[in-house]
C-alpha cells in the first residue's frame, strides 16, 4: 500500500506538472459554464398546465371566478380527455397535465387529482403545481364546513415515460455525451500519454528493477485517472443536474468507462513508445466509441452491432441515471456489462503490457 | 556471489544469440568489468543478471539462489542498477526523483539528500531534473541506483559524459562501496575506467568471452612491456622504442652505451591494445 500511495503521489505530481490535470479540470469548467449559460436550460419556468376536469365543477368555479374578477387564466387549458393532455404535452415540452375526477362514485363530494409530468420535471415544479391544485380544491368547499383531509391528500403524480425524451432541455441532453468524451474516453488518451512518457524517458526500466510490480505501476495511473475523472465529472454534473438526480449511479458508470478507456490506452501504450505515433489509432477508436451517441439522439438508429460497443452502455446508463423514469435496470445492466468488460480488458491489457516491456528488456 | 554458466540469450528466440554461452563468476566485494564494443552483448548480460530480461538458457546463481525466468522481489531489494541513460523523471526535482525511488524498496534506504551530496548535486536538489545538463542527469541516475544500499550493484558506463573531476568523484564512490562489501558488475567500453576500477575484466565480443583476468595479468600475459629512449641524433631529439623481451635486452643496453641518451621511459600496453590484439576489434 505504501508503494501504491507513493506511485499515486508521483503520478499526480507528474500529471500536475505536465498540465494534463489542470487542462482537464479547466476545460471541464469551461464546458460546464457553456452548458449553464450558453445552451438552453431552465425551460420549465413558464410551464403550462393542461386540465381535464371530469367533474365539471372545477371548470365552473374557475370560469365564475375569472368572470367575477374580470381576468383570464392564461396559464391553464381545459381539455376533454387524458389523451389530449398527453398529446399536448408531447407537443409542448414545458407542459404538465392535471386530471380531476370524482374520488368515489358513492360520495360525489370527494375529488381525486392526478398530475402528469414530463420525465425531467423538477421536484420543485411538481410541488408548485401540487400546491396550486390544493388551493383550487380548497375553493370547492361545500356550502358548509370543509372537505375531509383526504381530499387534499388525493393528489397523485404520474410521470409520462415514453415518447417525450427529445423534449429534455438541450444542455442536459448533451451531458452524457460530453461526460463520455471528456471523462470516459480521456482515460484512453491519458494512459497512452502517461505510459509513453515513462517509456520514452526510460523511467519504466528503472522502475522494473525495484521490488514494485507492474500491477502497482498501472494501478496507480488508473487511480490517478479515476481521481481526476471524479473531479471533472462533478464539475460537469453537479451544476447542471444537481447532486441528487442520479449523481452516484452516473459517477459509477463514468468510472467504469474511465477504466475501460485506460485499458485500451494501456494496450496502445504497449505497442507505441511515442504517444504521437498512436494518435491515428486513438482518433479512430474515439470515433468508433462515439457512435452510440447517434442512437441516444436518434432512437430509430439502434442496430444490434451498436450495442456491442461498450460506450453504448455508458451513454444509455448515464442517460438513465440522469433522467430516471423507472429505467434503473438500464443503469445496473450497463454497469454490470462495463464492469465485466473492464475486468477482462484490464487483465488482458496488463498482461500484454508486461510482456511487451519484458521483451524490450 | 554471482555464478554464470553457459548463458545464452536470443531476442528472437532463435539461433541468433546476442549472448552465446558465456561463463564467469564474481566474488563478493569484487568489481568485475565487462569490456566490449557496442553490440557485443554487455548490456544483454547485464539485463539478464539484473532481471530486466528473462533467463533463457544456462545457469545463473546469485547469492546462492538459482535464477528461473525472472527474479523475485527479494532479489530486487538487494540490487541497484545504473543505466547508460539517466532514466529520471524530468518534470520532478532531483530530490523528488530520489525520494520516489527510495519509497519503492522494502528495506532501509539512503537519505536522498546525502546521496545527492555524494554526487555533488546538493545545491540543485530542488531543481527540475529536466533543466539539468546530461552529466547532471547522469549523476541523478547514478545516485538513484545506490539509494537502496545495494549488495549487488550493476553499473553501465557510470562515467560516460562526465567531466574528469566528476568522473573521479564517481569512481571514488564506487571504490568506497566496494570497501563496504558491495559486489559491482560494471559494463563499459572505456578501457581506462575498467583498468582503474576493476579487479577482473572479461572481454566480450559477438556474445562470447574472449579473455578474462585481472587487467594486470591480461597485460602481462598478452602484452609486451617496452622502453622508450629519447636520444640526440645530431641536433635533433629522436625517440626509439625497445621490447623488454629477454632477447631484446642486449640491444637496449648497447644502444644506451652508444648514444647520447636524454630520457628513458618504461611502458606497458593498454587494455585496449590487448583487446585489439585478442579480438582483432576496437572498443568503440
Amino acid at each position: 500500500m505504501k508503494k501504491l500511495i507513493s506511485l499515486f503521489k508521483k503520478d499526480v505530481l507528474l500529471g500536475i506538472k505536465d498540465v494534463f490535470i489542470l487542462l482537464e479540470l479547466g476545460f471541464a469548467v469551461v464546458i460546464m459554464l457553456l452548458l449553464l449559460f450558453v445552451f438552453p436550460k431552465d425551460i420549465e419556468r413558464d410551464a403550462m398546465v393542461y386540465i381535464h376536469d371530469e367533474t365539471g365543477l372545477v371548470m365552473d368555479i374557475v370560469e365564475r371566478f375569472t368572470e367575477e374578477a374580470d381576468m383570464e387564466m392564461e396559464f391553464d387549458e381545459f381539455v376533454d380527455s387524458r389523451e389530449e393532455i398527453i398529446e399536448g404535452m408531447s407537443k409542448n415540452r414545458n407542459a404538465m397535465g392535471v386530471i380531476i375526477s370524482f374520488g368515489d362514485e358513492e360520495d360525489a363530494t370527494l375529488y381525486k387529482t392526478e398530475m402528469l409530468v414530463q420525465p425531467y420535471t423538477t421536484d420543485a415544479m411538481m410541488k408548485f403545481v401540487e400546491i396550486e391544485m390544493e388551493d383550487m380544491l380548497s375553493m370547492l368547499h361545500p356550502p358548509f364546513g370543509t372537505y375531509p383531509l383526504e381530499v387534499y391528500n388525493s393528489v397523485s403524480i404520474t410521470s409520462l415515460q415514453e415518447g417525450l425524451r427529445d423534449e429534455i432541455p438541450f444542455n442536459k441532453r448533451m451531458l452524457p455525451v460530453i461526460i463520455l468524451m471528456m471523462v470516459g474516453i480521456i482515460g484512453m488518451f491519458a494512459m497512452v500519454s502517461l505510459i509513453g512518457q515513462e517509456r520514452s524517458e526510460a523511467t519504466i526500466r528503472a522502475f522494473r528493477v525495484t521490488p514494485s510490480g507492474i500491477t502497482g505501476f498501472l494501478a496507480s495511473k488508473n487511480l490517478m485517472l479515476l481521481a481526476v475523472s471524479t473531479v471533472t465529472f462533478s464539475i460537469l454534473y453537479i451544476p447542471v443536474m444537481g447532486t441528487v438526480a442520479g449523481y452516484l449511479p452516473a459517477l459509477l458508470i463514468t468510472m467504469l468507462t474511465v477504466i475501460f478507456g485506460s485499458a485500451i490506452g494501456t494496450f496502445l501504450g504497449s505497442f507505441f513508445e511515442d504517444p504521437m505515433a498512436s494518435m491515428g489509432y486513438v482518433v479512430l477508436l474515439m470515433m468508433l466509441l462515439s457512435l452510440p451517441a447517434i442512437s441516444l439522439f436518434a432512437p430509430t438508429f439502434s442496430p444490434a452491432w451498436v450495442r456491442f460497443i461498450p460506450t453504448y452502455h455508458t451513454l444509455f446508463g448515464l442517460d438513465a441515471a440522469m433522467f430516471p423514469d423507472n429505467n434503473s435496470h438500464i443503469i445496473w445492466n450497463g454497469a454490470l456489462i462495463l464492469a465485466a468488460i473492464d475486468v477482462v480488458l484490464a487483465t488482458l491489457a496488463g498482461w500484454v503490457f508486461l510482456n511487451r516491456i519484458r521483451k524490450e528488456g | 556471489m554471482i555464478e554464470v554458466k553457459n548463458l545464452k540469450h536470443s531476442y528472437e528466440k532463435n539461433d541468433d544469440f546476442a549472448v552465446d554461452g558465456i561463463s564467469f563468476d564474481i566474488k563478493k566485494g569484487e568489481i568485475f568489468g565487462f569490456l566490449g564494443p557496442s553490440g557485443a552483448g554487455k548490456s544483454t548480460t547485464q539485463g539478464i543478471l539484473s532481471g530486466l530480461l528473462e533467463k533463457q538458457e544456462g545457469h545463473i546463481v546469485i547469492d546462492g539462489e538459482e535464477r528461473k525466468g525472472y527474479p523475485n522481489k527479494t532479489f530486487f531489494n538487494k540490487i541497484g542498477v545504473g543505466f547508460e541513460r539517466p532514466n529520471v523523471y524530468k518534470k520532478l526535482s532531483a530530490l523528488d526523483n530520489l525520494k520516489f525511488h527510495a519509497s519503492l524498496y522494502d528495506g532501509e534506504t539512503e537519505d536522498p539528500m546525502t546521496v545527492l551530496e555524494w554526487v555533488g548535486l546538493q545545491d540543485e536538489a530542488k531543481k527540475k531534473a529536466g533543466a539539468f545538463s546530461k552529466g547532471m542527469m547522469q549523476r541523478i541516475g547514478f545516485a538513484r541506483s545506490m539509494i537502496n544500499k545495494p549488495e549487488i550493484w550493476f553499473l553501465d558506463e557510470p562515467t560516460m559524459g562526465l567531466d574528469p573531476t566528476t568522473a573521479n568523484s564517481i569512481k571514488g564512490i564506487i571504490r568506497k562501496k566496494q570497501k563496504e562489501g558491495t559486489t559491482i558488475f560494471l559494463t563499459t567500453h572505456n578501457m581506462f575506467v575498467a583498468d582503474e576500477l576493476c579487479d577482473r575484466v572479461a572481454f566480450i565480443v559477438d556474445g562470447k568471452i574472449a579473455a578474462m583476468d585481472s587487467p594486470k595479468n591480461l597485460k602481462l600475459k598478452y602484452g609486451q612491456p617496452v622502453v622508450t629512449v629519447e636520444y640526440m641524433d645530431g641536433n635533433k631529439l629522436v625517440a626509439k622504442t625497445f621490447s623488454m623481451a629477454e632477447k631484446d635486452k642486449g640491444e637496449l643496453t648497447k644502444f644506451i652505451a652508444d648514444k647520447d641518451v636524454k630520457t628513458i621511459h618504461s611502458g606497458e600496453p593498454t587494455l585496449e591494445e590487448i583487446f585489439i590484439k585478442l579480438t582483432g576489434r576496437g572498443l568503440e
